[in-house]
């Protein structure tokens, strides 16, 4: 007949060690905060900046626009201009401080501090100085107008279409 | 062992300082004031650079017609740090606090040829001229009271409320530099002394005296901004409290000046003129329900009706009110604007001027300010001076129409000549009309 123990040990697995908690706790604050920084990188990896403000604007068929019409385009801040000699453009941005002119009777005026322009942007009163800006006009591989806000045109410049 | 409880516990910490910069970017500090989790931006055109103010300032007002925020944006005028999406971080740096107008700010915040100064002509030079105006140097009462208790031979002025110095002066009463009062204050008698202590919050660098009725900003605010009784904000910016004195009623900058914003300075009280002690005015409702009669003068004054009906900006003009550019030793010395300046004398009607210079300053003013639709062509009353009255406008048939710059409304302007009036003409102060057209207090 064998001795029977006097008690019965756990089993080692039942119950959690001081350094297996330890150990627990610590591995998990490194997981979660390199889980953390992961997802970090990934977002600033991933992260795409704002594209830049639109300056080319398509504005169809020249032949959608007769001779003697002015078309003013809301989104470029601009107004296209069809005459005899040709396509032309013109920034409504007010030189002075850059507040979006509007038509009045004499040309365009900027509703902001009262400065008037010609219809060819020249400066009738102030406060601003300076003529509007004349931007570049020019067809795309499509065949449609385009006209660029970016690119100053210089003084005179039309663009007459190539005959199909 | 301990190094185990030290590892474990700054693992903890570390887990938690993970979680809690989770959770503070799952709901970022500025989604309380409106709810949003994405960053407002604004790309201004005269910048061209992204700002996200209105993150947080979403609903603020425009501050005016001529400043529209998607030309300006925010930054342009405030300052700070405009991609910052903490308030304190984009605060940094503010120009003048929340008041870019501060005259400690204003040259960076509002200065510039193509702003509010650096014109070749004075009169368009609004920064330097206020700068240097009797409003914001108090040189005139500080002149008048050192003078009076005998700290200065004559009321010439010496003393601002900074050092003040004008390269140009152009006026015959013009001086060309002032002291800062300060350097001098202790050395003067009792009464200056207490004058200083007591009366030196009515300038446009200086916040006002606590209490209803004295709310304004500083500097160009101070008048162009005006605030409400309490000073408390009535807008639509959700970061602004609503309760809380000092501030404009809304972000807006107007020349459509209410009288009521001139009197949070003027006609608030008196001075003690043996102690130079201030009085407040007791006369008046401390609910603020005072009648405009009331409200306008004090007791002692004597006003006709337009000087009550009206608001102060229409008749006084802005070199009267912001300087004509040099120093002066009183207000008297610039303000020059009387009674026969709309209404003519017996032999001679007010001097117009007809508008042919499609620059012309009056054009710039009625288009910032359009309650008329002034026009080259058109003849207005001109001052002495050669300053225009734009909102007194002559009609077809020769009638002069003032148009109040703050009410909009007509009045027709009655001339002295061919009226049965019995003025002399050699006497045009406001007191000799006051003899017959005074009206009585309520």
């Amino acid at each position: 007949m064998s001795a029977m123990p006097s008690s019965v040990p756990e089993p080692a697995e039942a119950r959690l060690s001081r350094e297996g908690f330890l150990r627990l706790v610590s591995r998990s604050a490194l997981w979660l905060t390199g889980g953390a920084s992961l997802v970090g990188l990934l977002q600033y990896l991933g992260y795409e900046t704002d594209p830049p403000p639109q300056s080319v604007f398509t504005l169809g068929t020249p032949d959608s626009y007769r001779v003697g019409t002015t078309t003013i385009v809301p989104g470029a801040r601009a107004v296209l201009y069809r005459q005899e000699s040709g396509f032309w453009a013109l920034s409504l941005v007010c030189s002075h401080l850059g507040c979006t002119t509007e038509e009045d009777n004499a040309g365009y005026r900027c509703p902001c501090h009262g400065s008037r322009y010609d219809e060819k942007g020249r400066v009738l009163n102030g406060p601003a100085k300076r003529a509007l800006k004349a931007v570049w006009v020019d067809l795309d591989a499509g065949g449609n107008l385009v006209i660029d806000i970016s690119r100053e045109a210089p003084p005179g410049y039309r663009f007459v279409p190539s005959p199909v | 062992m301990k190094a185990r409880w030290g590892f474990g516990l700054a693992s903890l910490g570390l887990g938690l300082a993970v979680a809690a910069a989770s959770m503070r970017e799952a709901a970022p500090a500025y989604a309380r004031y409106a709810g949003q989790t994405e960053p407002v931006r604004l790309i201004p055109s005269l910048t061209g650079e992204p700002e996200y103010c209105l993150t947080c300032h979403q609903g603020i007002e425009e501050i005016s017609a001529a400043h529209p925020v998607e030309v300006f944006g925010c930054v342009r005028c405030h300052g700070g740090n405009r991609i910052s999406l903490d308030a304190q971080g984009a605060h940094a740096g503010l120009l003048g606090g929340g008041n870019p107008s501060d005259f400690s700010a204003v040259d960076a915040a509002c200065g510039g040829t193509d702003c509010h100064s650096g014109e070749s002509t004075e009169e368009r030079d609004h920064i330097a001229r206020s700068m240097t105006s009797v409003q914001s140097t108090y040189a005139g009462a500080i002149a008048s009271v050192r003078y009076t208790f005998g700290a200065q031979p004559d009321p010439t002025a010496r003393y601002g409320i900074r050092a003040v110095s004008d390269p140009l002066v152009t006026s015959v009463t013009g001086v060309p530099a002032i002291a800062a009062f300060a350097s001098i204050v202790e050395e003067d008698p009792q009464a200056v002394q207490t004058f200083a202590a007591e009366c030196l919050t009515c300038h446009l660098e200086s916040e006002p005296r606590a209490g209803s009725g004295y709310q304004r900003l500083t500097g160009c605010a101070a008048c162009h901004s005006p605030s409400g009784l309490d000073g408390a904000y009535v807008g639509d910016d959700p970061t602004i409290q609503g309760d809380e004195p000092g501030h404009a009623s809304v972000h807006r900058l107007t020349t459509a000046i209410p009288y009521t914003q001139c009197d949070s300075c003027h006609n608030r009280g008196n001075y003690n003129l043996v102690t130079m002690t201030f009085h407040e005015r007791t006369d008046l409702p401390t609910d603020g329900r005072a009648s405009r009669i009331e409200d306008y003068y004090q007791p002692i004054a004597q006003f006709t009706k337009c000087e009550w009906e009206l608001d102060c900006v229409d008749c006084h003009t802005s070199q009267e009110v912001m300087g004509d550019g040099d120093l002066h030793s009183n207000q008297s010395e610039v303000r020059y604007i009387q009674c026969s300046t709309c209404h003519g004398t017996l032999d001679d009607g007010p001097l117009t001027m007809t508008i042919t210079d499609p620059d012309d300053l009056a054009l710039r003013r009625a288009h910032l300010n359009p309650v008329i639709d002034l026009q080259v062509g058109d003849t207005v009353v001109v001052t002495s001076r050669g300053e225009a009255l734009w909102n007194v406008i002559q009609q077809p048939d020769g009638r002069l129409v003032m148009v109040g710059k703050a009410t909009r409304m007509n009045y027709e302007v009655p001339l002295v000549k061919g009226s049965e009036c019995e003025q002399d003409p050699a006497k045009q102060e406001s007191s000799a009309c006051h003899v017959c057209h005074a009206v009585e207090r309520p």
